[in-house]
């Protein structure tokens, strides 16, 4: 648990923190959202004391960084910046080697966990470990970037805007390869970004700050039902609907009712199945879905299973329904992160979903 | 006789003399080396960056001055023989690696050196892992500018009673023998390039390779 108590940083006369306090609980993404200049990006270098504030305390887990050696501290937490933070004269296998050399771990053990670690964020050792980050693609960069972050395994991750140089395709594959990695390793992250949809995307919980204040801290669904004032709603985008649908993560939203059976069941129970609806599984493939009183009508039960899309449960509802609409499909069968089904969804249900919430 | 039967028959004065002229230069080239490194890794720190820049303005500009001028300028303070030489060369190469570190050193990107100090290094890990092996190519061309006029200079050393490779020079101008003129220069010239081609070889072990790819 990092403990934020009336962190202020003043430059001159102008405050760039204002009595900050703010808990950001263990194991979560906590996100530090706002338009630019209001301080997140400040109270993010506080906690590995890069900037020094004017007055107030921090702490992890009841220490407080100002009894810390810096050095230390800073070994002690990863830290992700934007691209440019690789250093371009070192190999991959250098950069992520960063922290574990100041640390003095033999080259061996450096090697090994530098390929551990590219295993991690998908990508081959045996080709990556000796490359340069200028000959990496913007995506590899960023992922050797949270690979070097992790190298000494630590418990606290700060990421400065890492995904913000990313073209909005890479960027989404990014969020959802390190949504992916951090239901693993459940790290503490505190998060700073100023786009809506990569908070809601990303943040367990979301901290909105203005003018070096917090706003409003939640966990991230309460926070976007329950908007503490004008500026959180107009921030969230609550005026234009695309938006809106920018602000919902797929899972919250699934369509429940249904049942998953092999296509052997199926068949077996023919109209019997008289199911809501009918997920096909066989083994791990899903290999269709049949709407509820479809198998009435048709001859061979076969003739009823319609073809789907798949959702990743953390893909907002604008990749669902963009997803649908691209495929021309009714339906997305939407899956956690292990691969089980959560529900479905489909392009009236979201419509339904942004008229109720538009109130 | 020719340049060549020159050297054959005076072999060993000659080798001498090339030692002399390698000894200024090695000197001169070891002493503008720390100093400029020094001196370029201090201007280029935060607090010092308004210096910095002047001192990228004022060496940029001190390359004018012609290096025969250090030389005999440096005469008026400290007489004849190598000392004048070695200390006016040392002065006139500080000159382009103090002008390259220090540029070097401040175009170093501010993220960059915040990425490393955010990861835990100290401020003279900053400087040694990062700061110095980004900045390694301005700092070997630099060097390899210094060497180049040290050697080209040392020459008129022989002037000031310095000795080197600038006697035959001299010598040869002044009882009119081409010969000497020529088995001078061609010497002069040939150390300057070898020098260079040595140096070249060595940024290329220096100069991270990820340093040299287009991005």
């Amino acid at each position: 648990m990092i403990e934020l108590d009336s962190v202020t940083k003043r430059y001159g006369d102008k405050t760039s923190v204002d009595r900050l306090s703010l808990t950001i609980p263990d194991n979560a993404i906590t996100i530090l959202l706002g338009p630019s200049g209001c301080g997140k990006t400040t109270t993010l270098k506080m906690i590995n004391r890069l900037i020094e504030p004017t007055d107030g305390d921090i702490r992890i887990d009841g220490h407080s960084v100002y009894g810390m050696d810096p050095i230390d501290l800073r070994r002690s937490i990863g830290y992700v910046i934007q691209e440019v933070g690789l250093f371009p004269h070192f190999t991959v296998e250098g950069n992520i080697g960063v922290v574990p050399s100041l640390l003095d771990w033999d080259r061996g053990r450096i090697r090994r966990r530098a390929g551990e670690l590219l295993e991690l964020v998908n990508l081959d050792p045996s080709v990556y470990l000796r490359r340069y980050p200028r000959e990496l693609s913007g995506g590899e960069r960023q992922r050797v970037g949270v690979a070097r972050a992790l190298a000494a395994d630590p418990r606290v991750l700060l990421m400065d805007e890492p995904f913000g140089a990313i073209d909005p395709i890479n960027r989404r594959s990014l969020q959802d390869f390190f949504l992916r990695l951090q239901t693993d390793l459940k790290r503490t992250v505190v998060f700073v970004t100023h786009d809506i949809g990569e908070a809601v995307k990303l943040g367990d919980h979301i901290a909105i700050m203005r003018d070096g204040r917090l706003v409003q801290m939640d966990v991230t669904r309460a926070l976007l039902e329950h908007p503490a004032d004008a500026f959180v709603e107009e921030l969230l985008g609550a005026t234009r609907s695309t938006e809106q649908l920018l602000l919902y993560r797929a899972a919250h939203y699934v369509d429940t009712a249904f049942t998953v059976m092999t296509t052997e069941e199926m068949h077996r129970s023919g109209v019997e199945a008289e199911a809501p609806l009918i997920i096909l599984k066989d083994g791990d493939d899903i290999s269709g879905y049949v709407e509820k009183g479809l198998l009435v009508t048709c001859e061979d039960p076969q003739e009823a299973v319609c073809r789907f899309e798949t959702v990743s449960g953390n893909a907002t509802l604008l990749e669902a329904v963009t997803t649908l609409l691209e495929s021309g499909r009714k339906r997305a069968v939407v899956q956690g992160p292990d691969g089980t089904i959560l529900g479905t969804l489909s392009v009236p249900m979201v419509a339904e979903i942004m008229a109720k919430v538009a109130r | 006789m020719n340049a060549f039967q020159y050297l054959g028959r005076n072999w060993p004065g000659v080798s001498a003399k090339i030692a002399q002229h390698l000894g200024m230069v090695g000197v001169a080239v070891a002493a503008s080396l720390v100093v400029g490194l020094a001196l370029g890794i201090v201007v280029s720190r935060p607090r010092l960056q308004k210096v910095g820049r002047a001192i990228i303005g004022i060496t940029g500009a001190a390359q004018a001055v012609p290096s025969v001028a250090v030389i005999a300028l440096m005469f008026v303070y400290t007489g004849i023989g190598p000392r004048t030489a070695v200390i006016a060369l040392s002065i006139y190469g500080v000159v382009p690696i103090l002008f390259n570190v220090s540029s070097a050193l401040l175009l170093v990107p501010a993220d960059i050196r915040e990425a490393a100090r955010g990861m835990g290094m100290t401020p003279l890990q900053v400087l040694v892992r990062v700061e110095l092996p980004l900045a390694s190519q301005s700092i070997m061309a630099g060097l390899r500018t210094a060497v180049t006029i040290d050697v080209s200079t040392a020459t008129v050393a022989s002037v000031v009673g310095a000795g080197g490779l600038g006697d035959i020079i001299f010598i040869g101008l002044s009882v009119v023998r081409p010969d000497m003129i020529m088995a001078g220069t061609l010497l002069v010239a040939s150390i300057a390039i070898l020098s260079d081609v040595l140096l070249a070889f060595i940024q290329r072990s220096v100069v991270s390779r990820g340093l040299s790819i287009p991005s």
